[in-house]
């Protein structure tokens, strides 16, 4: 088997060339394409058709925690510190929502950041084998896994999709 | 790629003149049944005068705001958005005159109010409140139609030096003294800069104005400082479902300068109002129910907790938050036109009832909510002036405003177009 990042990697000029290289890679059957881009933008999001991202599963769980743990915090040290404020019940809920919608607020936005870092599997101590310094400047890359007996179709569709340089990377 | 910037001159308006004959009919029903409301009962007549005129002239001035704000903060993801919201200050001048013969309600309210709480004084003399609410009303329309005017003054101008519509007093007018695209686009920034800020700065002002002197003031011993805020912030959210609504028949009859992503961010930003507006909710209320004093409470309790407004205090907050909020927490939907749709008219109908139960309480007295012909008749009025004015606006100038001239959009090397 080969290594699980050997692939081909293009490198373009426009970034037409990219999208138009993701759609024929994408129309031969391969999948599992990453993009290099020195700047994001919205028609290679479209043109990759990635999956809705998994980070907002990890939001609602944040919000649903935050959002328990506000009703327990509050009602909880309520019941424990039973004192009488302005006539009010005990359990009151309109200051206790407060709490839990800043809980809401602050789980949900921590374990977006969590799942944001780990879906991304960041911070990453070594740059991937595709990366090249000029993919940060002027170039759009496009990285293509593949098995080794791909390697010299998905050469041509790279080239043909107008690829300035195409080299293997991970064997 | 990009469509090109003649086209949106020559397309035809989305605004057919069936349409336009309908708000026509509308606003003369509405006329007919004002004046015969009036003959029949002058209060009540007045009463829903004041909850449209809230209602419609708000609508306008917070897409206008909406406008302004997109404009100060540079932002880029929504040119056709920006211009819809500039077009309704079209209503603007309209909504000026329809306050002036409010004046003889605001006589009826505040006579009453001033024998409940002689204290109140001359700040709260029907007179003073008709003049400052005018100044400020007046201030804010010229402030915003000179905002939308230097917006359209470069490209009015650009499109008759081409020749694209026919010319007609109204281009005239705005591209008057014309000095060509360059010197246009300068002036046009500044003059953008200088009134977007001058909006923005007027509109907390003004709009607290109004809640406090045309709500506030109509129940003799209510107060709540933070009422001004609440009313502004819902007036900006009321705007912003308003474009939803606009924005989202275009996209459905699929209008090429609406994206779905345009679309998608619209209703973040309507999402975010949500939670804002009803925080600007709760924190009244805590205060009010922290306090416990009779005389904030009774407002409340009247309107929450009494029928038969509270049927209809609890049906706004469904419509206005609590729907939204679920609806909005899906991606798709807000994607979806028909769903921005349907959400937009919920989130305005909602608001729509919110004036409604904020205004009438305070002044009307018996068992059962007065609605009836005469509600349906005046609100009906308003909204065939509404439409009629942001339809001629529509009809006049493209939808799609212009990013730079096009002499400065020619194409760059190497095949991109520069684009907004």
């Amino acid at each position: 088997m080969a290594h699980p990042s050997a692939g081909m990697v293009g490198s373009f000029r426009h970034l037409d060339s990219l999208l138009e290289a993701i759609s024929r890679l994408r129309g031969a059957g391969y999948r599992d394409l990453q993009a290099l881009s020195p700047v994001p933008h919205h028609a290679i999001d479209e043109a990759l058709e990635k999956p809705p991202s998994p980070v907002r599963v990890f939001t609602l769980i944040g919000c649903l925690l935050g959002a328990t743990t506000g009703f327990v915090l509050t009602i909880a040290s309520s019941l424990h510190y039973p004192l009488i404020v302005g006539g009010k019940p005990i359990i009151s809920f309109p200051p206790f929502l407060i709490i839990v919608f800043e809980l809401t607020i602050l789980f949900g936005g921590l374990l977006t950041l969590g799942g944001m870092l780990l879906n991304a599997r960041l911070p990453r101590v070594h740059v991937v084998p595709a990366y090249d310094p000029r993919f940060s400047e002027d170039r759009f890359g496009l990285w293509v896994r593949c098995a080794v007996s791909d390697f010299d179709a998905v050469t041509r569709l790279l080239k043909g999709a107008d690829a300035e340089e195409v080299r293997r990377v991970g064997e | 790629m990009a469509e090109r910037w003649e086209d949106r001159w020559t397309q035809p308006s989305p605004v057919s003149p069936g349409l336009m004959r309908s708000c026509f009919g509308l606003m003369a029903v509405g006329v007919a049944v004002l004046l015969a409301g009036l003959v029949a009962d002058p209060a009540r007549t007045w009463q829903i005068y004041l909850v449209n005129f809230l209602y419609w002239g708000a609508l306008a001035q917070g897409a206008v705001v909406f406008a302004a704000i997109y404009h100060v903060v540079g932002a880029k993801w929504g040119p056709p958005i920006r211009r819809l919201g500039e077009g309704m200050a079209a209503f603007l001048p309209v909504s000026f005159l329809l306050f002036l013969p409010l004046y003889a309600g605001l006589d009826l309210f505040f006579d009453r109010v001033q024998q409940l709480n002689p204290q109140r004084g001359a700040w709260f003399d029907s007179r003073f409140i008709f003049v400052r609410g005018g100044l400020g009303l007046g201030s804010m329309t010229v402030l915003s139609l000179f905002f939308v005017y230097y917006s359209l003054r470069p490209e009015v101008g650009a499109a008759l030096e081409r020749g694209l519509r026919a010319r007609h007093w109204v281009y005239g007018w705005i591209a008057d003294a014309w000095q060509g695209e360059r010197v246009e686009m300068a002036r046009s920034e500044r003059g953008m800069e200088v009134l977007a800020t001058g909006v923005l700065l007027a509109y907390p002002i003004t709009y607290t104005f109004m809640a406090f002197d045309l709500i506030m003031a109509l129940d003799p011993f209510w107060y709540s400082s933070l009422f001004g805020g609440y009313f502004f912030i819902g007036t900006f959210y009321l705007g912003l479902a308003g474009l939803t609504v606009v924005v989202s028949l275009l996209a459905r009859r699929g209008h090429p300068g609406i994206t779905t992503r345009q679309l998608g961010d619209l209703g973040r930003l309507l999402f975010g109002f949500t939670l804002t507006y009803a925080a600007m909710l709760w924190s009244q209320y805590i205060v009010i129910w922290y306090g416990n004093l009779p005389e904030e409470t009774h407002f409340v309790v009247l309107r929450l907790w009494k029928p038969p407004w509270a049927t209809l205090s609890w049906s706004a907050l469904v419509a206005a938050i609590f729907l939204p909020f679920v609806i909005f927490l899906s991606r798709k939907a807000k994607e979806h036109p028909p769903i921005m749709l349907a959400t937009g008219l919920l989130i305005a109908a909602g608001l729509w009832l919110e004036r409604y139960v904020l205004v009438v309480p305070s002044l009307w007295h018996d068992e059962t909510a007065p609605f009836g012909w005469l509600e349906i008749g005046v609100t009906a009025g308003f909204l065939g002036a509404a439409g009629w004015s942001y339809g001629l606006f529509l009809r006049y100038f493209p939808i799609l405003p212009l990013a730079r001239t096009p002499a400065a959009a020619a194409p760059l090397p190497g095949g991109a177009t520069a684009h907004e």
